[in-house]
């Protein structure tokens, strides 16, 4: 197998997988920093990003919004403050432990010791904030943008009025260049 | 449907979600194992559709009106003992073994569960709800076997010492107190309901034949193993079943509650909504 793939899941056609369907998403569709210009008052909320950029959409928009729904698509090691480096791997993880107290959530949040990135994303709120009863993280992978939601991997559609999609998600590339401009 | 009917399916009913339910659990874990970041990829979407399977499952029973109140069912003994065991070691039982496990039971699943239930019940919509899983399954069974064939190409020496990781405590413990009661119940329960033996029968040979397809799947312990039990299981005049599994299974009743409770959060994920 080619190294290039080592660390990266090989994709079929990038993009076909994670299509935004032919019919368009009825509601508000956030992309690049769309998410911090808006207004979330009583919106469900969807958020397709990965982890590290989830940790810093995520606290900002439940203080209005009604529901976020999270899709993870790659965890994140995270540390409330700052940390020096050697410590850094020692610190993320007891950070995790001590935030969140249900072990299958914190399996879905522990990134994976050889594929994901090793990188610690400073968030003193990512994990109160997913705790929340207004968040649902979500650990499957999404499959597509919907006219009500997300449709998900489980056969599940999630439906929001909003979804912001993070600048690194699968879906970046995909989401049609109407929907970006209907963000503005 | 008739109330007959009914009252015979819905044990069968809840032990098939349950088992799903177990398998997407399972695929979670070879997700955390798996040899390349593809694999993984696949592995999550996999975990995804049987998770969507058992919910699948869980509306047909609701539509059936199986479930009281819209209640979930309980878990046998067994299906709780196999959580435990998978919320306990699920994430640090070695890849092979796991592996070759979950397309034994994929085709169990498969070939003789899902034909049974498609061939007693009428109801259009069921028939179309398994055409699709079983084109999923189909899918799984596929890649699974993939994934054993790649295992067994790492070579001799990785073959031998995978196998030596087979006698941890864990793995045979698992087999005898966990695995044997468990399919030994369900296999019971489902020839009593009248499935032909023959039809389980088809299913291991499915397991050996496309596990003979492989080049380097008959290098691997677990493989060899996994089919030697499924034998077996279906052949209920072998010992297995007088000395092994029949008494565990009575043994695994009398399983104190306090030892088996408590499973983790991903137990309450089913739901037979399609929309959230």
């Amino acid at each position: 197998m080619a190294s290039a793939t080592r660390n990266a899941p090989a994709r079929p056609g990038s993009g076909r997988r994670a299509r935004a369907e032919s019919a368009p998403f009825h509601g508000k569709l956030l992309t690049g920093t769309g998410w911090f210009e808006h207004y979330y008052h009583g919106e469900r909320v969807a958020i397709l990003a990965s982890g590290a950029e989830a940790a810093s959409i995520l606290p900002e928009v439940l203080h209005t919004a009604e529901t976020v729904t999270v899709f993870e698509e790659t965890s994140t090691w995270v540390t409330p403050l700052r940390v020096p480096g050697p410590l850094r791997g020692l610190a993320s993880r007891a950070w995790l432990r001590l935030s969140v107290g249900d072990a299958w959530t914190r399996r879905q949040l522990t990134p994976n010791k050889r594929f994901d990135s090793r990188e610690v994303t400073v968030s003193p709120s990512y994990y109160a904030a997913l705790q929340n009863p207004r968040t649902r993280l979500i650990h499957w992978p999404a499959y597509a943008i919907a006219v009500n939601g997300i449709r998900s991997a489980d056969g599940v559609e999630y439906q929001v009025d909003t979804i912001i999609v993070g600048a690194t998600s699968r879906f970046a590339a995909t989401v049609p260049t109407t929907a970006k401009e209907s963000a503005r | 449907m008739s109330q007959e009917t009914r009252d015979k399916l819905t044990p069968f009913m809840a032990d098939l979600v349950w088992i799903e339910h177990i398998g997407a659990r399972g695929f979670a874990s070879l997700a955390a194992k798996a040899p390349t970041a593809t694999i993984r990829e696949i592995y999550r979407y996999f975990h995804a559709e049987e998770q969507k399977h058992a919910n699948a499952e869980l509306a047909l029973m609701r539509r059936w009106g199986m479930l009281e109140h819209g209640r979930i069912p309980e878990p046998n003994t067994q299906v709780k003992l196999a959580i435990k065991v998978l919320d306990t070691y699920g994430d640090t039982l070695p890849l092979q073994g796991l592996a070759a496990l979950i397309p034994l039971l994929e085709c169990a699943l498969d070939g003789a569960l899902v034909k049974f239930l498609t061939d007693t019940v009428e109801d259009p919509l069921c028939h179309e709800v398994f055409r699709h899983i079983n084109s999923d399954e189909a899918r799984h069974i596929t890649v699974d076997f993939e994934v054993l064939d790649y295992l067994g190409a790492r070579g001799w020496i990785s073959s031998i010492s995978s196998a030596a990781e087979l006698l941890d405590p864990r793995v045979v413990v698992g087999l005898i107190v966990v695995f044997a009661p468990l399919i030994n119940k369900m296999r019971d329960n489902i020839v009593g309901m009248g499935l032909q033996e023959k039809k389980l029968m088809n299913a291991v040979r499915r397991f050996e034949k496309l596990g003979g397809r492989g080049e380097y799947t008959a290098r691997l312990a677990s493989y060899q193993a996994l089919k030697v039990m499924g034998n077996m299981i279906i052949d209920r005049s072998h010992p297995y079943h007088r000395l092994l599994a029949d008494p565990m299974v009575k043994i695994t009743n009398h399983v104190p509650r306090f030892l088996i409770d408590k499973p983790q959060s991903w137990v309450k994920g089913l739901s037979p909504k399609a929309v959230a």
